[in-house]
């Protein structure tokens, strides 16, 4: 069989992604589910194993206090920021994609934040407060939610407004996907629906947002992905502290890693189900 | 009498001679018990004696978190001294030390000689600890080393893997000028822990604001270890931990004081609000407190001008005696460090770690740092001498002493702090674990949280403490012979 040219060209291109993939995403995971199956130590001549089957997944759920509290946490706190930011992003972008003056000054406006807010950059920010609407008190919004809602939820939300800066500043990439299929939407089919008397809210619900639907299904696992990874959220600092603690080791936190990874895949395939474009009914005759 | 006679007689009379003029010689001939003497410390200071160093040129790397310059500085003088060793030292953020060790140790870049942060267990479990046993105990120099600690690093009882390298003690300060105006006497250098506890509470004045204590460092710390003569924390006898008396009565005495208010309103809380008017306050900063139980390091911070203006003289006590105490047992922050158990030079890393941390030519060497090292503004790189010495040599603390401010306080406290006594973390094997999984994150939460918000009695718990510290002990030593 003859490879055509055309296909050696484009194995070309993707090459280098292909080459990462393997050896900083593949290798790394092959390597670390070797990891979470064994006792690991690391000692000045090299990697020791001692093979203990799946003992750290159990002891991951058994033994660690913290992981399903945190666990929990993240759950209750993906179900409100998630649909939070990307909502945000979808506003931010639309009112980007109107003809108004210095739109390229705003639009990079907005995604400054995704560039220089990252990792000790934030840590930084939020340690100087600048994370936190000074007008929002936490504690008066606890309280208040605390007269008609369980603690738990209180709590979350308070959390929600506690952080609302670095929570919108996390919409960049968003608005930006969100502002790619906004400007591909052919405007034809908005002038179509004026001219049969559609206003601006109609035509959000019956053109715009039937349009984007895919792309609100990417930034929603987008978003998640990235609220997941977080250098800001509690259980990846749990498995770095678990990862260099003298009796859990490397071994432990690859277990805790892959479960939660595990539980996070569950979730987006959630997302994926309730999102996904749907076959449209054929109506009966 | 026949000729033959007279020749006996006069032989006779000259053996008798000899004899007397043998036995007036000045030296007299050594006792049996003597001779053996001589000859055991003969053998002694044969035994006390290490193998020469290599004459080969070779590098050994070396990390600590002491500071950079005075690092540098003994590290120029060793080399100096031992022409043929390089010293590179490898530069970690403090922060995440640990974390770091481990990154090298993955790749194979553990340095040779290497201070470790806190947790023993870590350097345990990953094998990372040389054994430095042939090399401590032949050395002459360990002679010199302070009591308490001389015994230190012995993990599993036989082999020493670990020594001292940086000492810095449990301080504390009273402000001198407070209780002037409250009419209290300052207490004797020689105080008792009842002595402090009864000041903390006599200083207490509510109507006036005033507090007796601020903790830093703990009574539960001090207590066990002060009352019992201990030689660690948490009641450790040097076989066994017992949280049961001294720990349970110290934790239940600190939540009391907190809560009748002895003890300065926590650290950003509304209490601190209402009582400074600024809840990030520091108390030791509010010129309202009497007492403020901390480390040496504070010393500088308290000679800084601000405390001075605000009208607070701060001044240095030792940790009190137990009121039945024989020794001047005290608890500190002691570093530990080791050489790695896959150096090439073991001879030679042991030399260096001993050089950075209890020999007496590395100390003579800090000494000087501190007089001379300065600033690039020409000022004084060390205001105060960072640490105290880890050995016995007279010289070597009253040129310490002479760095330090000229007042009697200095002076006894120095003549109080020879016995430190290590936290348990870096110095015995499964207690940092404990603390991690038990003590602050156990089925309890935070135990000395839980017990001075009254959730739990600490009398109830510490039987159940007292177990599982001890079998963390068991677990950790097990990892030695992974």
């Amino acid at each position: 069989m003859r490879i055509k040219r055309k296909t050696i060209y484009g194995y070309l291109f993707i090459m280098p992604w292909l080459l990462g993939f393997l050896l900083l995403v593949l290798w790394p995971l092959i390597q670390s589910f070797y990891f979470s199956l064994n006792n690991m130590r690391i000692t000045p001549v090299g990697l020791k194993f001692k093979f203990v089957g799946f003992t750290n997944y159990l002891d991951v759920w058994l033994k660690d206090m913290f992981f399903i509290q945190e666990l929990l946490q993240f759950l209750a706190n993906s179900i409100l920021r998630v649909p939070v930011i990307v909502v945000f992003a979808l506003i931010i972008a639309m009112l980007l994609n109107e003809k108004v003056k210095f739109k390229g000054a705003f639009r990079t406006i907005f995604f400054l934040p995704v560039i220089i807010a990252s990792g000790p950059v934030i840590d930084q920010l939020i340690g100087q407060g600048a994370a936190t609407v000074p007008l929002a008190d936490q504690e008066v919004i606890l309280s208040t939610l605390r007269q008609f809602l369980p603690m738990w939820i209180a709590q979350v939300i308070a959390e929600l407004f506690n952080q609302i800066i670095i929570i919108l500043w996390n919409s960049g990439v968003q608005i930006l996907l969100f502002l790619a299929v906004l400007q591909k939407i052919d405007p034809q089919l908005y002038e179509a629906a004026k001219i049969d008397g559609g206003s601006g809210w109609e035509c959000f619900w019956k053109i715009t947002l039937p349009t984007i639907k895919p792309i609100i299904l990417i930034n929603l696992i987008y978003t998640l992905v990235a609220l997941a990874n977080s250098n800001q959220n509690p259980i990846i600092n749990l498995i770095y502290t678990n990862m260099f603690s003298a009796t859990r080791g490397y071994g432990f936190a690859s277990a805790m890693a892959w479960m939660y990874a595990i539980v996070t895949t569950i979730l987006l395939i959630v997302i994926f189900l309730i999102f996904r474009e749907k076959e449209p009914k054929r109506r009966k005759l | 009498m026949n000729r033959k006679s007279l020749a006996g007689l006069a032989f006779a009379l000259l053996l008798m001679l000899l004899m007397v003029v043998g036995c007036s010689n000045d030296e007299t001939p050594p006792a049996a018990g003597e001779i053996e003497g001589d000859k055991g410390t003969e053998e002694a200071e044969k035994e006390l004696s290490l193998e020469p160093m290599t004459t080969e040129d070779i590098t050994l790397t070396y990390a600590s978190w002491a500071n950079g310059n005075l690092n540098q500085e003994l590290a120029n003088k060793f080399m100096e001294k031992y022409p043929n060793i390089t010293v590179e030292l490898v530069q970690l953020e403090q922060e995440g030390w640990n974390d770091h060790l481990t990154n090298l140790a993955s790749t194979g870049e553990l340095p040779d000689v290497f201070w470790y942060m806190g947790n023993v267990d870590i350097a345990i479990r990953n094998s990372w600890l040389g054994d430095m046993t042939e090399y401590f105990e032949n050395d002459p120099e360990s002679e010199n080393v302070l009591s308490t600690i001389k015994g230190t690093g012995y993990f599993d009882g036989e082999r020493k893997m670990a020594a001292p390298v940086a000492y810095l003690p449990y301080t504390i300060f009273l402000d001198e000028n407070l209780f002037n105006k409250m009419n209290v006497d300052m207490p004797s250098a020689d105080w008792t822990y009842s002595e402090m506890i009864d000041l903390m509470k006599e200083m207490t004045v509510p109507e006036q604001g005033i507090y007796g204590y601020n903790a830093f460092t703990k009574l539960v710390t001090m207590a066990p270890i002060v009352n019992t003569d201990g030689n660690g924390e948490f009641g450790w006898d040097g076989e066994k931990y017992d949280l049961t008396k001294d720990w349970a009565e110290a934790t239940t005495l600190h939540g009391e004081l907190v809560r009748s208010g002895v003890h300065a309103p926590l650290f950003d809380t509304d209490e601190a609000e209402a009582a400074f008017g600024d809840r990030l306050l520091w108390a030791a900063n509010s010129g309202r407190l009497a007492m403020q139980l901390d480390a040496w390091w504070t010393v500088g911070l308290f000679s800084q001008p601000e405390f001075v203006e605000k009208g607070m003289k701060w001044v240095p006590y030792v940790v009190p005696k137990g009121d039945n105490a024989k020794t001047l047992h005290k608890p500190a922050f002691i570093d530990f460090g080791s050489f790695s158990s896959a150096t090439e030079h073991p001879r030679e890393a042991y030399e260096l770690l001993k050089f950075f941390g209890w020999g007496q030519e590395g100390w003579e060497t800090k000494i000087e740092a501190f007089k001379t090292l300065e600033n690039e503004d020409g000022s004084l790189l060390f205001a105060h001498p960072d640490g105290l010495p880890l050995i016995n040599n007279e010289e070597i603390w009253s040129e310490l002493r002479a760095l330090l401010p000229e007042s009697q306080y200095y002076t006894d406290f120095l003549e109080r702090a020879k016995e430190p006594i290590p936290l348990g973390g870096a110095s015995e094997a499964g207690f940092q674990t404990f603390l991690d999984e038990v003590y602050f994150g156990g089925e309890y939460g935070d135990v000395e949280a839980a017990i001075m918000n009254g959730d739990v009695n600490a009398h109830d718990i510490a039987d159940d403490l007292t177990e599982k510290i001890n079998q963390y002990r068991e677990d950790a030593l097990a990892e030695l012979f992974f």
